[in-house]
Parts: C-alpha cells; sequence; structure tokens
C-alpha cells in the first residue's frame, strides 16, 4: 500500500499533538497548583494592601470589609473559585483574634496563604490634637482642669518628644497651664487653674501653642471652648493609669498592647474613640478589653475601635455632664495577619 | 478491464479516504477522553516546592516585626517578651506550609529590636539564617554589617556565636539545654570540628549543618564535623537562597561536678587554618550581656 506524503506529514502531525496533549495532561495538576498557589498568595497581598489603606485612611471598617468582600467576589468569579479571608490579631499573649472578612464554601482542594502585615514606621506629618478631661468647666469649685495635648504620626505611631505651652483665658484675661505629667511617647497633662479668672462667662477659651513634635515645630494652634456650667463636678472614673506589678516596680500605663485590659477606678459607662472618629460604647464595667468584642454602631462589627493603632479618647459616665472625665490611651503598633483560602471543587 | 481499474481505483480512494477519517475521529477522541479525563479523575501529584518564595515572604515579615518592635512601650524586656509570643505565633501558622522557624532569637537592646532566626523546609532540603535589624543606620545594625563582611584570609576571624556564652543553672544532677547558633563571619567556606569537654555529664550535643544533615555527640567523646557557607551581609543567606551559613546546635547537660564557673567547654576547630575558638558554658554564674555587648564583643 503507497502512503502519499501528505498522508504521513498529517499522521506525524496528529500523533505529536496527541503526544503533547498527553504531555499537558501530566504537567496540568501541577501547573493547576502552583498557578492557584501563586494566585492565593498574589491574592492575599491584594488584601493586606486594601488592609493598610484601611487603616491609614478614613474608610470605615464596614468599608473596607465590603472593598474586600467584592474583590473577593471578582476574583471568585473570574477564575472559577471559592474565596474567604481572615483578619487575625496578635495579642501580647500569643493569643489571636480571629474575624471572618468573607466566607467560602467548602471544596474538594484549597490553598491558603497567610500575609503578615506589621505597621510601626514613624512616617508622614504628625497630627496633634487636645482634650480637656471634664466636658465643663465648674464655675463653683475651684478644680484645676486637665488637659491632654496628645500627638500621633499619620500611622498611628506616637512621637518620642512632645513639647507645648497651654493656657486658659475667659475671654479677657487669661493664665498659662502647668505641666502635670509628661507621658513616655510624647503625650502630655496640663493642669488649668480657673480662680483667677472671671466666673460669669459661659465658655472658656483654651489655646494650645509652642508646639514641637519630634523637637520639630508644628505650625498649628489649638484651640477648643469648653462650656462653663454653675454646676459642682461630682467624684469621677478614671483609668487607672499608674499601679505596681507582681515585682513591686511602679509602672505609669496610657499605652496598650492589643489584648490588654485597660483597668478603671470604678465602675463606669464607657465611650470609646479612635483617630479615624470611629466609636464603640460599653455599659457599667470598672475594665475594658481591647481584645474582646464590643457590639459597636457601626455594622456591629466587633473589634473595630481597636483595629486602629494610635490614641484612643475615653470618656467615662458622660451621660452626665457632673461625672463625665475623659482620657487618653493608646494602641501600640501591632501585628495581624491576612489568611485568604482559595477553594475549588 | 476499464472498468475493473475504474472500480479499483475507486474503492482504493474510497478506502484512503476512510482511513484518513478514521485517524481524524480516533483523534477527536483521544482529545476528547483527555479533556474529560482531566476533570472526573485528577492526577495525584507529589510536589516538591521550592520553599524560596516563602522564606523570602517570612523573612520580609520578620524585618517589619523588628521594625515595628522599635515603635513599642517598654523596655527591652518588655519588647523581648511581645516579640517573643507573636513570633511563637507565626511559627505555628508556618506549620501548615511545611516551614519551621527554629531558634527565634529575639532581642532588643537599648530600644533597638532584632531577631536572628532560622528557616527550614520540614524535608531538611532548604535552610536559611535571616537576621532582621532595624533601623538599618543603628549602631547595632552597623556593628553586625561589619563585623559580617571584610576578613582576612591569613587569619580566619572568631565564628559568629549567638549567645556567645551557653548559660545552665540548676544544681547537682540537674539536666539543662540550650539552643545556640555557629556562624561564619570569613569569605571562605570552612571545616567546622566541635567537640565537649569538661567534668559534667554530656547527654546530647546536637547540630542541624544547613542544606547538609546533623551530627550528634551522645556522651564525653566524638566530634561533630560539618561545612559552613560565607554570612555575607546582615540578612544572611540559605541553602534556598543559594549558601550554606549558619548552624544551629542544641546541647543537653547533666550538672554532676559541683563546680560552677568556666569548668566546661565547646571547642571548635578549623583544622585547615590551625583555628581554634571555645565556646564557654557556664553554671549559674552566667554574665548578663546585651545584644550590643555581644556584637561589641564579637567584634574585639
Amino acid at each position: 500500500m503507497v502512503t502519499e506524503p501528505l498522508e504521513a506529514i498529517i499522521a506525524l502531525l496528529l500523533i505529536s499533538i496527541i503526544l503533547y496533549s498527553i504531555f499537558v495532561y501530566n504537567q496540568k495538576g501541577v501547573e493547576n497548583i502552583l498557578i492557584k498557589r501563586t494566585l492565593t498568595r498574589s491574592v492575599a497581598g491584594s488584601v493586606a494592601g486594601i488592609y493598610v489603606n484601611y487603616l491609614n485612611s478614613t474608610q470605615n471598617f464596614h468599608d473596607f470589609n465590603d472593598s474586600v468582600s467584592d474583590f473577593l467576589a471578582y476574583i471568585g468569579e473570574k477564575e472559577n473559585v471559592s474565596c474567604s479571608a481572615y483578619l487575625r490579631l496578635l495579642f501580647k499573649n500569643g493569643t489571636y483574634f480571629s474575624y471572618q472578612l468573607i466566607r467560602g464554601r467548602s471544596g474538594k482542594t484549597s490553598i491558603t496563604e497567610n500575609i503578615t502585615v506589621a505597621l510601626g514606621n514613624i512616617s508622614g506629618s504628625p497630627h496633634v490634637y487636645a482634650l480637656v478631661n471634664r466636658s465643663f468647666i465648674s464655675t463653683v469649685q475651684n478644680v484645676p482642669v486637665g488637659v491632654y495635648v496628645v500627638a500621633y504620626y499619620d500611622d498611628g505611631v506616637p512621637p518620642i518628644s512632645l513639647t507645648a505651652s497651654v493656657s486658659i483665658s475667659d475671654g479677657s484675661s487669661s493664665q498659662l497651664c502647668t505641666l502635670e505629667r509628661s507621658f513616655t511617647g510624647g503625650r502630655a497633662i496640663y493642669s488649668c487653674s480657673t480662680s483667677a479668672l472671671s466666673k460669669t462667662v459661659s465658655y472658656y477659651i483654651i489655646k494650645v501653642y509652642n508646639i514641637n513634635v519630634d523637637e520639630k515645630p508644628y505650625p498649628n494652634i489649638i484651640t477648643i471652648s469648653i462650656p462653663a456650667k454653675l454646676i459642682s463636678y461630682s467624684s469621677a472614673v478614671t483609668i487607672k493609669d499608674t499601679g505596681t506589678d507582681p515585682l513591686g516596680n511602679s509602672y505609669r500605663y496610657v499605652d496598650y498592647y492589643l489584648g490588654e485590659i485597660v483597668n478603671l477606678t470604678g465602675y463606669a459607662n464607657w465611650i470609646l474613640q479612635n483617630r479615624k472618629g470611629m466609636y464603640c460604647t460599653g455599659y457599667y464595667g470598672n475594665s475594658i478589653s481591647t481584645g474582646s468584642s464590643y457590639i459597636c454602631p457601626e455594622g456591629n462589627l466587633p473589634l473595630p475601635v481597636f483595629l486602629v493603632q494610635g490614641p484612643i479618647n475615653i470618656s467615662l459616665n458622660c451621660d452626665h455632664d457632673e461625672t463625665c472625665s475623659r482620657q487618653v490611651i493608646f494602641i501600640e503598633p501591632y501585628f495581624s495577619q491576612i489568611s485568604v483560602t482559595l477553594t475549588k471543587g | 478491464m476499464r472498468i475493473k481499474y475504474h472500480w479499483l481505483r475507486y474503492t482504493t480512494e474510497n478506502m484512503r479516504a476512510g482511513s484518513g477519517a478514521v485517524l481524524l475521529v480516533g483523534f477527536a477522541l483521544v482529545v476528547m477522553l483527555l479533556s474529560v479525563a482531566g476533570t472526573v479523575t485528577p492526577p495525584s501529584i507529589g510536589i516538591k516546592q521550592d520553599p524560596s518564595q516563602d522564606f523570602t515572604d517570612i523573612a520580609s515579615a520578620m524585618n517589619e516585626i523588628a521594625k515595628t518592635c522599635n515603635s513599642f512601650r517598654g523596655d527591652d524586656s518588655e519588647k523581648y517578651y511581645y516579640m517573643d509570643s507573636v513570633l511563637k505565633t507565626m511559627k505555628n501558622g508556618m506549620k501548615v506550609k511545611g516551614i519551621s522557624i527554629d531558634n527565634i532569637l529575639p532581642s532588643a537592646a537599648g530600644g533597638r529590636c532584632f531577631i536572628v532566626y532560622t528557616l527550614r523546609s520540614w524535608d531538611n532540603s532548604s535552610y536559611f539564617t535571616g537576621v532582621a535589624c532595624e533601623p538599618k543606620e543603628s549602631q547595632l545594625c552597623k556593628a553586625w554589617r561589619d563585623y559580617l563582611s571584610g576578613t582576612s584570609l591569613e587569619e580566619l576571624s572568631q565564628m559568629v556565636i549567638i549567645p556567645p556564652g551557653l548559660c545552665f543553672s540548676g544544681g547537682n544532677n540537674k539536666v539543662d539545654s540550650t539552643h545556640f547558633l555557629i556562624g561564619n563571619p570569613n569569605p571562605v567556606r570552612i571545616h567546622i570540628i566541635l567537640a565537649y569537654s569538661g567534668n559534667d555529664e554530656l547527654q546530647n550535643l546536637q547540630v542541624q549543618f544547613p542544606g547538609q544533615g546533623e551530627g550528634t555527640i551522645q556522651a564525653n567523646n566524638g566530634v561533630v564535623e560539618f561545612y559552613l557557607d560565607p554570612m555575607t551581609n546582615p540578612t544572611g543567606r540559605g541553602v534556598a537562597l543559594g549558601q550554606r551559613t549558619m548552624a544551629d546546635a542544641f546541647i543537653k547537660i547533666r550538672h554532676t561536678s559541683g563546680q560552677s564557673g568556666l569548668v566546661d567547654k565547646i571547642t571548635l576547630t578549623v583544622p585547615e587554618y590551625n583555628f581554634v575558638q571555645e565556646i564557654p558554658i557556664y553554671w549559674n554564674t552566667c554574665p548578663v550581656v546585651s545584644w550590643g555587648q555581644v556584637i561589641s564583643s564579637l567584634r574585639g
């Protein structure tokens, strides 16, 4: 039987294609896993990027969670996989709090990638604000009012040093406040006496000026007007920021690692507000755990208020002016892990 | 005949056309089978993945941790314990990847943090020793950089032993153990022999050679031999990234001599260079050494 050259070429071509198909088939599983691993790693990296952006922007937790969900839903649709993602916060004692950002379905094969995110660079420009430790100034009691001056960088890290001048005025005359305590990490509380000022005003003006953050001048002057009221202060619950550790060393804490307990001097209702304006409330307790889930107004999401490192204003018993007290704590830079799982089948 | 010829010709052409069709149909069937089989029965695959990507990720995370640690409140010991607990949690997380993080030695000196760590794939085929040091321009990091670069070949520089002395505690018959790392700051590959000498009872001296295996001394005699490649920069090198640099050792001793102080030691010898270095073993009278002092002493 005579074989025409064209047929032989076609036969060879077909055999080559079959052999190539077999080769490709054998490689398919390996490539699938390697591609999936690379994809998972890159998706986890992108989610970590979204997380870092959330921490350093004005975005709220709800929007951040939505961004992650949208992104992973897009990846899931495009790559025909199911995605799940967790945000894991590592506490000081080595335990962690895990928050599910998006839940995927289970399947035959899955690949998980973890990205560790740590934020601790002193970067960007400093921010400075002041907080008065009571909600009003009593015109019937000559109790000095405390003013917290707080500085932090863009990423919430406190500066090493902070100096400022603080004065209080009744609108016509003013007097200088004295430095009461300077905390480690560039925060200070000033004590302002109103004894030499008029008691017939309805507002006092507090000014913070000559501000130096890490020995660099901060140009702005901060002005706060605080109402003057014809009522007395009642005793206030505060944060126990001084104490003795088990070894007998005295400490002064206003900085807390995520997961630590903020102890109060008594029972109080409290409101927490972080530097992004997110807030959380709690009812009648004598401690606040920075590692627990609190139900916050923003979308009923647990723990969002502590997800932002930096200063947190704490208002205690502020449902009545007489008892209201305010203080500032700092949440230290913390480690978090973004964990992304891609599932197929 | 003419008709028969035509008939034959007709039949042959028909056969040729038929065989082409069979080939095509067969080909289509094979392609169909192969494409369907892939989804019906996925092949079972054993993958040996190159862990260098994971090593790079972990090294980057370690640098971030050292950087973040600098911003923490509190004294060096508080920073140390926080880093230690976080690193332990990370270590557990790495198990799913088949990578172990060993001999993590986080340390804080003068408010600055650095971490010495080793990464190893579970099959021991890849190994990486890294030093995370931040800020890079600090005295501590500079000391590492200076120390780990630039040596003369005529005479070997002292090996990097972390910690520089092994410290045990407890009374008679107490068994204690510790880890230490051995690094080669010289720009040549060297052959190291480790031997224990002393009055106490050596239970176990086990050294893991990067990428090569491990050696063990079970009793008071014997030696462990291995090779170490040079460490060329303070971020370290490993098998997965091209070199074999630091060995990690585990030592277990029963205290029987009743003496304290410098009685026991491990002798490190490099025969090709007539080089001898002693690693002292302290019982109970352990010198307090900060990492800054360690680096200074290593630099001589």
